[in-house]
């Protein structure tokens, strides 16, 4: 979305705090903005990371005991959260959720254009998605925002793509995307080297699945 | 204005030399006056060179102006600019009975107000209608058979192209059928003199052989007015949406004949009609094995398909489907060759009209072919131009469609089973089943309809004798339905209905009629008969205005479908060929077999095909004796009879170079794949066996192999094993395969089939793509010059070719004739926005 001309933010609220690998962030770099909201900080690009490739990003982090205290606060006031992340209003904040806190995503689903839920066909998929629509009472109708998405697509793998086809059986069509990402070894070499797949490898095909993504999402979210 | 145009003018000179700038001015000008678009007034390189592609050369060649002149003469008398397409209607609805239901209550309307002051008059209403039909025929005759001299008739006929060439620029329906009676008239005129005043009865040779011409020309009249009738208005039908109560969908089967094919060609076919969307249940696909072969049929219980023999072999095709008639109980058939391949969404497009209409019995889809004809194959024309069908399955049949007299055509359709039963199953008594079961449905009072959307594709004919083989078949079928039913005869048939089925009849019939139009001048030349015997004048002010009108007309009516000139080059292949068996099928209606296509040949190398061929240079050798005769004649013949030579010498040239063209498609161009190779773009990834993924477009494919375009160089190389991931309807599936060349950024590779399933995956992600072939042919308008100068060069290579085979030394000469042909055409004009080809 930044090579296509949008502002873009990013904030990685998973416990894992992970998402900074692909940033290029450096490890010993521990810092994020969950301190400096539970610190009532005032402005929260003090605690933006600019990566080599212009993205500003926001890590979660180390929080260790205070996480479950920062969740509670986010889904107790989602706005005010919102509000101090202060995102340019024609730009995008994509927000990284953990994938093991459904809370949240009760919290914000009113609050965004487009909630993407990201799968991966692989043999846990089928009980915890079907326990996800259970707990959220998806089968009752599902926002407008909600999305699935299958990523790691791998047709050449009988198992991939067989439960890929239940899947996609059992999901109605109107809250999934059209669009998918591809397996590709590339985007795993590219986090080992600390690079986007664009730098890493240009004719990597996950560089056109994102590419077709993002402006999936911008089209999405301009409609919205 | 005008201060834009001097502002203009100064830009151009800061820029240019005075000549140059003159030069783009006058190019300024010709685009204020020819498409008056002031508001993009703007002097430009790209603009001037757009009226003036002459410009384009470097540097001014001899005689420039001249052509300059040529060129702004053409543009202002001639040229037509590109008509806005009209937009179409989207109603499923078809208008076919609600526009003949208006144009009769027109004319019904008309016959009223008329006959009205005469009411008191006459007793009876019916009678005084009559009474003025007759009237308004007889004033018609009357103008038609007006005699005029030379200077009158030019007038008139002045009068007349002007008016054409201006409805000609306009847009729609109905400028198009005052184009058709201009012609009409003109072409009737043109008869109607012919008849009364050109046979010179006195000099038997010169009747005889002039009745013999004036008989062809008859023929040529008769089908000119047909086609003009059978496609006056062609429907353009819609598609019909189907219940969305899938119970209500009705069961149907699905036949695939098959004779003598190899497996692989029919291979395809079965998978994707076995991946139709259609409720399984109501699906059932069967092979009709008329070769009656164990490894089909290992084959069909492998996909869990039926497998259809009989006991015996007779009325080919015909009685194969009866057979299996017999054997199933679907309530619709859906035939397809056993190498039409359909799109998954065959009978989802098809099969509403059924709904719509309960007397329908027959939907018939385009037959489109994915590997060239021998004409697109030995000119190198595929994908280019127009091929043969385009015209029968673009417009002809469209025009039927109108009439209700749309033909069944084989293959790629659906057939309501009741009907189909009523008339006796599949017509047997002649070789062109498909048509004559047609009439036959249209003499129980059925409907039928035409959908153009190529929804299958299979191979054309793959060498010129095949072709000539199936055209045979054809002509012999239908010759043989016009003795045996003929449509002008018998009971059920409305006069619209007559008329279509007579015209593809008496088409078939072209053999004798192009042969004589091919001799004809050397009548004249060799044997100083008089066969027009007419003053040259007075055959220049009627025979010309005919030809041009007919040309003009068709032009723009076909122009889309078949350029101008190639249907004389297709006739004239075939005319000697189709003599024969139309003219015993005439005589001997019973005579004959069905002969099967071959399918899935390869021509291992070029060779000139001396027996096909053979006729046609006959015929050039004695036209080219005609031609030295010509040329004597001209110095030693009285002056008041130049013109004459003159006049003939002309049609020989054109039939010579139309008989070079003949010529040139014996030559068969080497075809080394039985895959043909079916130019795509369709975006894909490659999975290595490191599980690195890159995304590539596929270019082309076969039943065998894909090419590819790789974002880079080196990506792959030979031998190396790959995934290809493909879409296929809204899943994806990943096919294995191994490189087997790279050059650049291009690979090709060999499809490693693990399973039928696989490959039926990549059938259907190819070949039964509901979009697989829309879009196949860019339809380019009409440009009738073009095409002339493209018949000549075709014409030329065909004795070039000639030369090449038989007398090496004479090449240099033909190179040097299409040295000349080239500089030469550079001074015909050129469209705009053309870049001329040199």
């Amino acid at each position: 979305m930044l090579r296509q001309g949008t502002k873009v933010r990013s904030i990685d609220v998973c416990s894992h705090n992970d998402l900074r690998l692909w940033y290029g962030m450096p490890l010993q770099q521990t810092g994020g903005w969950a301190q400096g909201f539970m610190d009532n900080a005032q402005d929260s690009l003090d605690f933006a990371f600019q990566s080599d490739f212009g993205a500003t990003f926001l890590p979660l982090g180390e929080v260790n005991e205070g996480y479950q205290a920062l969740l509670n606060r986010i889904e107790s006031d989602p706005v005010a959260w919102l509000e101090w992340l202060k995102h340019e209003p024609e730009g995008m904040l994509i927000i990284n959720l953990p994938s093991h806190c459904e809370r949240l995503y009760k919290a914000l689903i009113q609050h965004v254009d487009l909630h993407l839920c990201v799968w991966q066909a692989e043999p846990r998929v089928y009980p915890r998605l079907q326990q996800f629509i259970k707990r959220q009472q998806l089968n009752d109708g599902v926002p407008e925002a909600f999305l699935f998405i299958e990523n790691g697509v791998a047709p050449q793998l009988e198992l991939n793509r067989d439960i890929s086809n239940i899947i996609h059986h059992e999901l109605a069509d109107d809250v999934t995307t059209d669009i998918s990402i591809m397996r590709d070894q590339h985007i795993a070499e590219a986090l080992a080297t600390q690079q986007s797949c664009y730098e890493y490898s240009i004719a990597a095909s996950a560089n056109a699945d994102f590419t077709e993504l993002a402006s999936w999402i911008m089209k999405r979210c301009s409609n919205a | 204005m005008f201060k834009r145009l001097v502002e203009q003018w100064r830009e151009a000179r800061q820029s240019r030399s005075r000549l140059a700038s003159i030069r783009l001015f006058g190019a300024l000008i010709l685009d204020l006056v020819f498409i008056n678009r002031p508001h993009t007034l703007h002097l430009n390189d790209q603009g001037a060179a757009y009226w003036l592609p002459q410009l384009e050369q470097r540097q001014m060649r001899p005689l420039d102006p001249v052509r300059w002149l040529i060129q702004i003469v053409w543009l202002a008398f001639i040229y037509q600019p590109p008509r806005s397409s009209v937009t179409s209607s989207t109603s499923t609805t078809p208008k076919r009975i609600d526009w003949l239901r208006s144009i009769t209550g027109f004319i019904s309307r008309m016959l009223t107000l008329a006959t009205t002051p005469l009411r008191p008059f006459v007793r009876s209403e019916r009678r005084a209608n009559l009474s003025l039909l007759a009237l308004g025929l007889a004033t018609l005759a009357f103008v038609l058979t007006l005699p005029m001299d030379a200077a009158q008739q030019g007038l008139l006929l002045l009068i007349f192209w002007g008016i054409a060439l201006w409805v000609r620029k306009q847009a729609g329906q109905f400028p198009m059928i005052v184009m058709m009676l201009l012609s009409f008239f003109v072409s009737t005129r043109y008869i109607y003199w012919r008849i009364t005043e050109t046979i010179n009865w006195s000099h038997p040779l010169d009747g005889t052989l002039g009745f013999i011409l004036l008989s062809a020309e008859i023929y040529a009249w008769i089908i000119l007015l047909f086609g003009y009738m059978q496609t006056v208005w062609p429907l353009k039908r819609k598609i019909a949406q189907l219940p969305s109560d899938l119970d209500k969908w009705p069961s149907v089967d699905i036949y695939i004949p098959t004779y003598n094919e190899p497996l692989a060609v029919v291979k395809p076919t079965i998978m994707a009609a076995q991946a139709i969307e259609w409720p399984a249940e109501k699906l059932n696909v069967y092979l009709l094995d008329d070769g009656k072969r164990n490894d089909y049929k290992q084959f069909c219980e492998q996909l869990g398909i039926g497998y259809i023999v009989r006991p015996n072999s007779v009325h080919a095709k015909a009685g194969n489907l009866n057979h299996a008639l017999t054997q199933t109980n679907g309530e619709y058939i859906a035939i397809f060759d056993c190498d039409h391949v359909p799109t998954r969404g065959f009978l989802q497009m098809t099969m509403g009209w059924f709904f719509k209409d309960d007397k329908l019995a027959l939907v018939q889809t385009p037959h489109h072919f994915f590997s060239p004809d021998p004409f697109e194959r030995n000119l190198s024309i595929f994908r280019n131009r127009p091929n043969e069908g385009e015209l029968f399955y673009g417009l002809i049949q469209d025009g039927n469609d109108m009439w209700n007299a749309s033909f069944f055509c084989g293959s790629c359709a659906v057939l309501k089973r009741v009907p189909l039963e009523e008339v006796g199953g599949i017509a047997v008594e002649t070789v062109t089943e498909d048509a004559h079961t047609a009439l036959k449905l249209h003499r129980q009072g059925y409907q039928t309809a035409y959908l153009n959307i190529p929804l299958a594709a299979g191979l054309a004919t793959e060498s010129l004798a095949d072709h000539i083989g199936q055209r045979m078949r054809w002509a012999r079928g239908m010759a043989q339905i016009f003795r045996l039913d003929n449509p002008l005869l018998g009971k059920g048939l409305n006069w619209a209905q007559r008329l279509c089925y007579s015209n593809a009849m008496l088409y078939f019939l072209n053999g004798g009629p192009r042969l004589i139009f091919l001799t004809a001048p050397l009548a004249f030349l060799l044997l100083g008969s008089y066969i027009v015997y007419a003053p040259a004048v007075m055959i220049a002010v009627y025979a010309l205005p005919h030809i041009i009108h007919a040309n003009l007309t068709n032009s723009r009516k076909q122009g889309k479908y078949r350029h101008s000139f190639w249907a004389e080059m297709y006739e004239t292949v075939l005319a000697w060929y189709i003599l024969k068996p139309t003219t015993v099928a005439l005589f001997a209606p019973h005579k004959g077999k069905f002969n099967v296509t071959s399918k899935g040949q390869r021509v291992d190398k070029n060779y000139f095909n001396w027996q096909i061929s053979t006729p046609y240079i006959v015929l050039v050798l004695v036209s080219l004796l005609g031609f030295i005769f010509g040329v004597y004649k001209f110095f030693t013949i009285e002056d008041d009879q130049q013109l004459t030579v003159i006049i003939n010498m002309v049609w020989l040239t054109y039939n010579l170079i139309i008989l070079g063209g003949a010529v040139a498609v014996a030559e068969e161009a080497r075809q080394q794949r039985t895959a043909h190779r079916v130019a795509v773009d369709i975006p894909i990834h490659i999975v290595t066996n490191s599980e690195h993924s890159f995304s590539a477009r596929m270019v082309d494919f076969s039943a065998q192999g894909v090419g590819l375009l790789l974002p880079s160089n080196q990506l792959l190389h030979p031998g190396q094993s790959i995934h290809i991931n493909i879409r296929q309807a809204t899943s994806r599936r990943a096919l294995r395969a191994e490189v087997i060349s790279c050059r650049e950024q291009v690979a090709g590779v060999e499809l490693k089939f693990a399973n039928a399933e696989e490959e039926q995956a990549f059938v259907m992600a190819t070949f039964g793509r509901l979009d697989a072939w829309l879009g196949w042919r860019p339809h380019q308008e009409e440009q009738p010059l073009a095409s002339l100068r493209e018949v000549i060069g075709y014409g030329l290579t065909g004795y070039q070719r000639i030369a090449a085979q038989i007398a090496p030394y004479l090449l240099p000469f033909f190179k040097h004739l299409n040295w000349i042909w080239q500089r030469l055409a550079t001074f015909l004009p050129i469209y705009p926005g053309k870049a001329k080809k040199s």
